[in-house]
């Protein structure tokens, strides 16, 4: 920390008062100067000529007058530390205004009147707004891009369970297949957008950032300007029009041309494709599954219960419909990526009560959902991570019946505290209620 | 005979008066320099007591940045796992934090010194002070002082010092080289 407690006494430097011997002010000296002046001859003793009379007067007069003259301009003169420096205020000016500063220079006056007149204020909001704007565009195009990469994923989990269904196991055969070869150039276009969102959200930050820098650069320098020199405001201010025109995401700042970016090539797709596709197991399930996702994608969700495995495109479809209530009890497990997308589906009530048990990746994807109402009947235990996702959920009502053992229960009774209905099991309704046994919202069901 | 009895009565009349006149008035001068030199450095400690104040003011706002500027290079340091000052020069939060670091903690360092040197300039205000507070006795008990030395320096130091509280506390920070930001860098890996 900087030391400044060490004022010049000023109370100390008040002028002693002098006694009346030393009579060293100016006053007292002009005043014992006049005392010391002779009474005006009012009656001289004897009466000489006019002429003769005046003349010793006025010499008399005249050294009197000198005499106070001279005492004057000794009080007067200039002392020996009087200030010396050219150009300098005078003390008194100093005083007055000890901030201004007669030899800063014309810049750092500049700067002092800029901000005295909010222009870097109101170039600093603009500062602001500009970010604010790449934010949410980059935001916007982050969700376009994860929509892209949802695609992807899905046009692979597509290609794969047509490799396993046509039994191709080489790129030559692959390629050969007219639908598969189709599927992996869609890949490949969605995968140089991609790319190209990804530059464009990559400028942004850039520019997000820069602009950060440049704000907090002038800020610090114009909180120091009334006390630098040789800040160049007008060079700052000139700097960060020129940055707020660059940095507008204009279509022309933002659009990357696809030919610039060098594409994934098809072959290294297909190839891990059809090698993912051999370890694929194979359910007797999965053509049902197919012909249901195939439903579902035409706008009928009616036989939705009865899948037993919901692939990325089912999950889509299934998002995109708008029943109320989806009950998926015959799925026993689920993939993040699903979950997220089942998140983005508007209904009220969904079902999941054939998931035995949850990992916290899907449980943070499935409880981002903004329904009301969850039904995991079939977990057997809650950790402690799917517990805090729990409790952070902000729907309405929670079903876990299934619940065997008390993990993870702070995080229900928190999560219902916080005004949700709980139903648990009996059992572990009385250690959360061990008082009245109050079985809360289970008796409510 | 009278007439000029009366004229030469009236020249040393003058002379005595203006004898008189001019003692009277070279004491009072004495006490009077000593009194303005009093003045001169009470209003010289006001304006330097005016510029320290000023000083602390923005470094305690310049250390409040260095801090939070501080912090948020480490926070970015965990999130984004930068180790190395080469791998900390590709986040650009941290490489344009660092930059901005570097010039606040330049202009800390410009105004340690600057405060530095106006609490000597405080202290040394203070001893002449009292010399003069001491010459003032002095002359009130011996009716003569020789002070014109001493008021001589004060006269120095006092335009000194008023020049410094006119001129600029800080110089604009330009030049930043590579390597004192990596002596920052590495400063705050080590969580100086």
């Amino acid at each position: 920390m900087m030391e400044t407690d060490f004022k010049t006494d000023i109370e100390l430097l008040e002028p002693i008062e002098l006694s009346a011997e030393e009579a060293a002010s100016p006053e007292s000296a002009e005043q014992s100067s006049r005392d010391a002046a002779p009474p005006e001859p009012t009656t001289p003793p004897l009466a000489p000529p006019a002429k003769r009379r005046i003349l010793p007067l006025a010499l008399a007069a005249l050294a009197v007058g000198c005499s106070i003259a001279a005492g004057v301009w000794l009080y007067a003169r200039p002392s020996q530390f009087a200030s010396t420096a050219a150009g300098l205020p005078s003390p008194a000016e100093q005083t007055t205004d000890p901030e201004r500063e007669p030899g800063a220079s014309d810049a750092l006056r500049d700067s002092v009147s800029l901000e005295d007149s909010n222009g870097w204020g109101a170039k600093l909001r603009d500062v602001d707004e500009l970010r604010q704007l790449l934010q949410s565009k980059k935001q916007e195009i982050s969700k376009i891009k994860q929509d892209y990469q949802y695609g992807i994923f899905e046009l692979e989990d597509e290609t794969r369970r047509l490799l396993k269904q046509s039994r191709i196991d080489s790129l030559a055969l692959a390629r050969k297949n007219s639908e598969i070869e189709l599927l992996l150039q869609n890949i490949q276009r969605r995968q140089i957008y991609s790319e190209t969102l990804e530059r464009s959200m990559q400028w942004m930050d850039a520019a997000s950032e820069e602009l950060l820098y440049m704000k907090r650069r002038a800020s610090i320098d114009v909180l120091v300007a009334t006390l630098a020199e040789g800040i160049d405001m007008q060079r700052r201010l000139s700097e960060m029009d020129q940055a707020l025109q660059k940095f507008q995401p204009t279509p022309s700042r933002l659009s990357i041309d696809p030919r610039s970016i060098a594409a994934p090539s098809v072959e290294a797709t297909g190839k891990r494709l059809i090698e993912q596709a051999k370890l694929m197991a194979v359910s007797p399930n999965d053509d049902r599954n197919q012909e249901i996702v195939a439903e579902v994608c035409s706008g009928n969700v009616m036989r939705a219960g009865e899948l037993s495995k919901l692939s990325l495109k089912g999950a889509r479809c299934l998002a995109e419909s708008t029943t109320k209530h989806l009950f998926l009890n015959r799925l026993t497990e689920m993939s993040p990526l699903v979950a997220q997308k089942l998140a983005e589906w508007p209904g009220e009530w969904l079902c999941l009560n054939g998931l035995s048990k949850l990992d916290a990746e899907v449980a943070a994807r499935l409880f981002a959902w903004q329904g009301s109402w969850i039904s995991l009947n079939g977990l057997r235990e809650l950790s402690i991570e799917v517990g805090k996702q729990v409790a952070g959920w902000n729907g309405r009502q929670l079903e876990f019946m299934g619940l065997q053992k008390p993990f993870g229960m702070e995080y229900l009774v928190q999560w219902e505290a916080a005004g949700g209905r709980l139903f648990v099991p009996e059992a572990l309704r009385r250690t959360i209620d061990p008082a009245d046994g109050n079985t809360s919202g289970n008796s409510d069901s | 005979m009278i007439t000029l009895l009366l004229r030469r009565t009236t020249g040393i009349v003058g002379m005595i008066l203006l004898s008189a006149c001019m003692c009277l008035a070279f004491d009072g001068d004495k006490g009077g320099e000593l009194n303005r030199a009093l003045d001169e450095i009470k209003i010289t400690a006001r304006l330097i007591d005016a510029r320290a104040a000023a000083a602390a003011t923005i470094h305690g706002q310049l250390r409040a940045q260095a801090e939070a500027l501080s912090a948020e290079i480490q926070q970015e340091r965990l999130r984004r796992s930068a180790a190395t000052f080469q791998q900390a020069l590709q986040v650009d939060r941290i490489r344009y934090d660092l930059l901005v670091l570097q010039q606040v903690m330049g202009y800390l360092v410009q105004l340690d010194d600057r405060t530095a040197y106006l609490r000597t300039a405080a202290h040394t205000l203070n001893v002449y002070r009292d010399q003069i507070r001491d010459d003032r006795l002095m002359l009130q008990a011996l009716n003569d002082v020789d002070s014109s030395g001493l008021l001589r320096q004060l006269g120095e130091a006092v335009d000194e010092y008023r020049r410094q509280c006119s001129a600029a506390l800080l110089k604009a920070q330009t030049a930043y080289g590579p390597r004192e930001l990596e002596i920052l860098w590495n400063g705050l890996v080590k969580g100086h």
